[in-house]
């Protein structure tokens, strides 16, 4: 294995608690570059108990103070950008240029939570004579953040700066596709300072997602995956009386007019379908062509036929999810919607990468 | 057809075709989901009338991945997030925070009112 095996990051410590494992495959290639636990419970209630224990000292820091660690944060995301780039590579199989744009998209979130001290001052206001009303914010506590294969680094990164500088200590339930970039965060915030406790990676899968739902100890938390486990942990979560914030799927659909500017629209829509292997909820899925676009739809064609698998097309992440894709594309190819589509333009050949990866051409 | 409909979450590209900009924007809007949507034209006045419409919490107009920069978040509608607020940007702010109101009369001479 590449990597070795990866434990739960609990009170800045690695707890090896978790009897069940599963391997963790990379989609380049097929192989095993390390294995993850796939923890319950137990481990939740570790890792809540560590972030209660840190929440007081943190959370009474000044806002300021918290933000400085991120400002650090932020140096050591751009001092490793190439190496957290391979990883993302390697455990999620989209290319190297889109692993960086993640990695660049995570330093961009960081930035924005370093000026959390301006945006997140309270208010104050003479109310009457002599009287005067005040709001200030306050950590919401425990919160848990459970996140999806597509972008292992960025999409925990959407939450863990601003959630920790506005003062809160959190869970991390990353997707056991992707697990190693999880723990790489976690390397990294401790090397900036972050106290043990207020970042705690759980892996896992379905149990420990339901132990998050249901922990008392837990105040929030967000989800971000299909929308079909994002209404469950949204319902479970809030039957518990939690605070609960779930991004599920998306059909993005770009409506092309007939005077919009062909090279542009062409390599644009070319970009969004099959960017990221198409996993990703920014994803267009649907161009709805108004009137007579013909013109940019040949466009879109030539723009597709630069699509190269391995190249500028990265991987779909496992054989599961290729499964769903595939007789999609098939009965696609047979009622003749398709990427440059419509009968005039056949499906000309499939073509497989590894045994993972297809692209109708 | 279910395709038209449904996330591939692949590399895939349905084109749908359409008559005029409003039916455009029914196949748009009879979508369970939200994320994002754009249009694409060199048109001031039709970008706008469809941002408008468009059944999304993400638009883009003549881009294809309308990702919003921070500070402003990231987040759909409909079926697309659950919740209030967005996960990211100044709209996560409030998701991440409670709101303590602190009443104080710091002037002992000020007129007595019903806060008294």
């Amino acid at each position: 294995m590449k990597y070795a095996a990866l434990n739960n990051y609990i009170d800045g410590k690695s707890i090896n608690g978790e009897e069940k494992r599963t391997d963790v495959v990379s989609p380049i290639d097929g192989s095993v570059i390390s294995t993850v636990p796939i923890s319950g419970m137990d481990a939740i209630n570790l890792a809540v108990v560590a972030a209660q224990k840190a929440f007081p000292t943190w959370s009474a820091k000044p806002i300021k103070e918290r933000a400085q660690i991120f400002y650090k944060y932020k140096t050591l995301l751009e001092k490793n950008l190439n190496e957290l780039a391979e990883l993302i590579h390697e455990e999620n199989g989209k290319t190297i240029s889109e692993s960086i744009a993640e990695i660049e998209k995570s330093i961009e979130v960081t930035e924005f939570a370093c000026s959390l001290e301006q945006l997140a001052a309270g208010e104050v206001m003479e109310v009457s004579k002599g009287v005067e009303c005040r709001a200030e914010r306050f950590p919401v506590g425990v919160v848990a953040c459970i996140t999806p294969f597509n972008f292992p680094n960025m999409v925990p990164n959407w939450t863990i700066p601003n959630a920790l500088v506005l003062g809160n200590c959190m869970i991390l339930k990353p997707s056991e596709l992707v697990p190693i970039s999880a723990n790489k965060i976690a390397d990294l915030l401790k090397e900036a300072g972050l106290p043990d406790g207020v970042f705690n990676v759980v892996h896992g899968a379905k149990e420990v997602v339901e132990a998050i739902c249901d922990h008392p100890g837990i105040q929030a938390v967000s989800f971000v995956g299909s929308t079909k486990v994002a209404k469950i942990v949204y319902t479970r979560s809030t039957s518990n009386l939690k605070r609960a914030l779930t991004l599920g799927g998306a059909k993005n659909h770009l409506i092309v007019l007939p005077d919009a500017n062909v090279g542009m629209t062409a390599s644009n829509v070319a970009a969004s379908m099959s960017g990221c292997a198409g996993q990703r909820c920014m994803a267009a899925s649907a161009m709805v062509a108004v009137g007579s676009v013909d013109n940019i739809i040949n466009q879109l064609v030539e723009e597709s036929k630069k699509i190269i698998p391995g190249k500028n097309l990265g991987a779909v992440i496992s054989k599961r999810e290729l499964k769903i894709i595939l007789p999609k594309q098939r009965e696609m190819a047979l009622k003749f919607f398709l990427m440059a589509g419509i009968t005039k333009y056949p499906v000309r050949k499939m073509v497989f990468m590894l045994d993972r990866l297809l692209l109708i051409m | 057809m279910r395709i038209a409909k449904e996330e591939v979450f692949g590399p895939v590209l349905a084109i749908i075709r359409a008559d005029n900009v409003d039916k455009a924007l029914s196949i748009q809007q009879s979508s369970l989901y939200g994320n994002a949507a754009s249009v694409f034209t060199q048109s001031g006045g039709m970008a706008r009338y469809i941002s408008e419409r468009a059944s999304a919490g993400m638009i883009g107009v003549n881009i294809g991945v309308p990702v919003p920069r921070e500070p402003f978040s990231f987040g759909g509608w409909n079926e697309s997030k659950f919740g209030t607020c967005d996960i990211t940007g100044k709209s996560s702010i409030e998701f991440w925070t409670k709101l303590k109101k602190t009443t104080v009369k710091w002037n002992p001479e000020s007129q007595i009112n019903w806060m008294s």
